[in-house]
């Protein structure tokens, strides 16, 4: 890790992003009030230099979305992000250009996020043109470098190849590769090994291991996956519907979940083991796909321990052990 | 037992004269009364396997060789019109994408009604009442069952799905993949229900899963496969106690474990082979850790080594041969 390891690089204070569906014909024919879908809504949080902070949840949690939001793909509707102390969800435009090179994304499908005609070393020598004015030696020397550092080797071997003509596993090293050429202080990896076959996904995961212990780089690895999360991060955020529910220690909240929706997670993750026989945590599923809460915890009705409180307060995400928070009443109300 | 594979061969046409070796003389049987899982990553062949106990198969499929005895009748001679009458009412199917399978303009139990009329002859109100017990025994509540799919979410679409494919009472489930797609709070249920079922009805189901999680917990029996062939074969607990090939060896060490213990997890490198050629001696040597010179040039037999757990790899090569 690089000298100032353990200094914040991302920090979003309330960020919320809303959108506005678009309705049918007819129901905009008819009028009467839309529906904002409150993709994220409330979250603060901060990821250090050279940290791994994975973003479990699942699908429609919001956690694509936050990815984004944090990278400025999309502006937050509220609230703040700031890289390194600035804060880049006030500025132009134009002055937020400047800014790009240091946050870079990983996306999950590595068969559509690389352009087909481009042969791998275009692919991966384009962010350092459009930002660096290099010689062409060097340009040459910097991609094969990085293809090396990402474990395809030898880098002669790949650079005039087209993505058509690598498996996923490469294609998504090459992804990783453009992603960090140009040195980010933070990456967004948005489900990276989810459509690779486990013997290529695990390799994936050790490079990523290695490149952050190699870079110092901050990365925020997003995953449906609990048992991945575990094996990459330093931390773990959950999120559901929109909101972090509980955040701390990747050990610590894989094996002792304080909040009631990520015990309910991990009661149902499959597991290989022989010795122990999970307990499952029995949820109402059909009354949790239809009801939006309007007040109070969005979980409130999947949740075994409902307080009145619950139906009426959105519950804030506070420290319930050193470095381990939980938005649940649970720990908070006086019961 | 209930199905025996022997020997299956099966090709896919390419453009160009071109084949590819999808199956290359497979052997499964399937007894009654349990859940065999079919593990190994994409390309390794288990869905083909899955598809032609059905003979659901695209155009370009070619069973080569082999029997698949259902009964001690051979499925892939009999004419379409027989297998029509095992099809669904004996051996069923569920896959991943089954749940988008719902006509979206009809209700769902209207839908599983008609196959109900079609396969039975029983009439309308009959059947309307066996697809909405067979919807309620899935847990969708019984104030649903008259939605159309829109209407559901996906994991209520495919727990329809298995409604749909068990609504026969068939003797054999295939279930490729049917919890893919899904949320793992979802997922869970999912193989909660198969699991009741089979355990309630005494009848087979074939699991194909990429998930070797997935299977560790549903399965009684896993064959794992690579490049169109069953590599090793055992009980659950004695698979992955102690597995043999060194390709389901490497396999685990893959799998992160949510209760893992942190240790690296291993990578496989290189790709499978490409099945369009013909390859010498074993399939597997090209990644494999413990290759040695016989593995190039003599192609490994399932080997028994006594247990009920054979590994298709020289290293239990009986002495004497």
């Amino acid at each position: 890790m690089t000298p100032e390891a353990g200094s914040t690089v991302v920090r979003a204070v309330g960020v919320r992003k809303h959108f506005r569906p678009n309705r049918g014909i007819v129901a905009s024919l008819l009028g009467g009030k839309a529906d904002i879908v409150r993709a994220v809504e409330d979250v603060s949080l901060e990821i250090r230099r050279g940290e791994i902070l994975s973003l479990v949840g699942e699908s429609g949690s919001g956690k694509t979305t936050l990815g984004e939001v944090l990278t400025l793909l999309q502006r937050p509707t509220a609230g703040n992000i700031f890289l390194d102390g600035t804060d880049l969800s006030r500025l132009k435009p134009g002055k937020l250009r400047s800014h790009r090179r240091r946050m870079q994304v990983v996306f999950q499908d590595p068969y559509q996020s690389l352009d087909p005609r481009m042969t791998i070393y275009r692919a991966v020598a384009e962010p350092l043109q459009v930002n660096e004015h290099l010689q062409k030696e060097e340009l040459y020397t910097r991609v094969a470098n990085m293809l090396e550092g990402v474990g395809l080797s030898p880098a002669e071997a790949f650079l005039y190849k087209y993505p058509r003509e690598l498996s996923g596993g490469q294609r998504q090293r090459v992804a990783i590769a453009r992603a960090l050429i140009l040195d980010p202080d933070f990456v967004v990896a948005d489900e990276p090994v989810s459509m690779l076959d486990v013997s290529v996904a695990s390799g994936i995961l050790n490079l990523m291991l290695d490149l952050r212990a190699r870079l110092g780089t901050a990365f925020l690895f997003i995953t449906h996956d609990l048992a991945v999360a575990r094996y990459i991060s330093d931390r773990i955020a959950i999120m559901y519907r929109g909101r972090i529910v509980e955040i701390g220690p990747a050990v610590v909240v894989t094996q002792h979940p304080i909040h009631p929706y990520t015990q309910l997670l991990l009661s149902a993750v499959p597991a290989i083991d022989l010795t122990t026989r999970r307990e499952r945590v029995v949820s109402d599923l059909e009354t949790a796909d239809r009801e939006h809460a309007v007040r109070g915890c969005s979980f409130q009705f999947r949740c075994p321990f409902v307080y009145d409180q619950c139906r009426g307060t959105v519950p804030s995400l506070l420290e319930v052990e050193p470095a381990h928070s939980a938005a649940c009443f649970k720990y908070s109300a006086p019961a | 037992m209930t199905l025996d594979i022997r020997d299956l061969r099966l090709d896919y046409a390419l453009p160009g004269g071109l084949s590819v070796r999808a199956l290359d003389g497979v052997d499964l049987r399937i007894d009654d009364d349990e859940i065999v899982g079919l593990v190994g990553e994409s390309g390794c062949g288990k869905s083909t396997l899955a598809y032609s106990i059905l003979r659901v198969l695209p155009e370009n499929a070619d069973i080569v060789e082999g029997r698949i005895l259902y009964r001690n009748r051979d499925l892939i001679g009999l004419s379409e019109g027989r297998m029509r009458n095992i099809r669904w009412s004996k051996i069923s199917m569920v896959f991943q994408s089954s749940m988008n399978a719902f006509s979206p303009v009809h209700r769902i139990v209207d839908q599983l009604a008609a196959v109900h009329m079609a396969h039975t002859g029983s009439d309308k109100r009959a059947a309307l009442k066996v697809a909405e017990k067979a919807l309620t025994r899935m847990g969708i509540p019984a104030s649903r069952t008259w939605s159309y799919p829109h209407e559901f979410s996906g994991g209520m679409r495919q727990r329809a799905a298995i409604a749909l494919a068990l609504l026969l009472d068939p003797e054999i489930l295939i279930a490729d993949e049917p919890t893919t797609a899904l949320d793992v709070v979802i997922q869970d249920r999912i193989l909660q229900i198969i699991q009741d079922w089979q355990r309630e009805s005494g009848r087979s189901v074939i699991f194909v899963s990429h998930d070797m999680a997935v299977v560790a917990e549903i399965c009684d029996r896993i064959a794992v496969m690579y490049a169109g062939l069953v590599v090793e074969l055992a009980d659950k607990v004695d698979l992955l106690k102690e597995p043999r090939h060194p390709y389901t060896q490497a396999l685990l060490d893959c799998v992160p474990n949510v209760k893992g213990r942190g240790s690296r997890l291993q990578s496989l490198s290189g790709s499978p082979p490409d099945l369009r050629q013909r390859h010498e001696g074993c399939l597997f040597r090209p990644r494999c850790a413990k290759a040695f010179a016989d593995c190039a040039t003599v192609k490994p037999d399932l080997f028994e080594v006594g247990d009920r757990h054979p590994a298709r790899c020289l290293l239990y090569r009986p002495e004497a041969s």
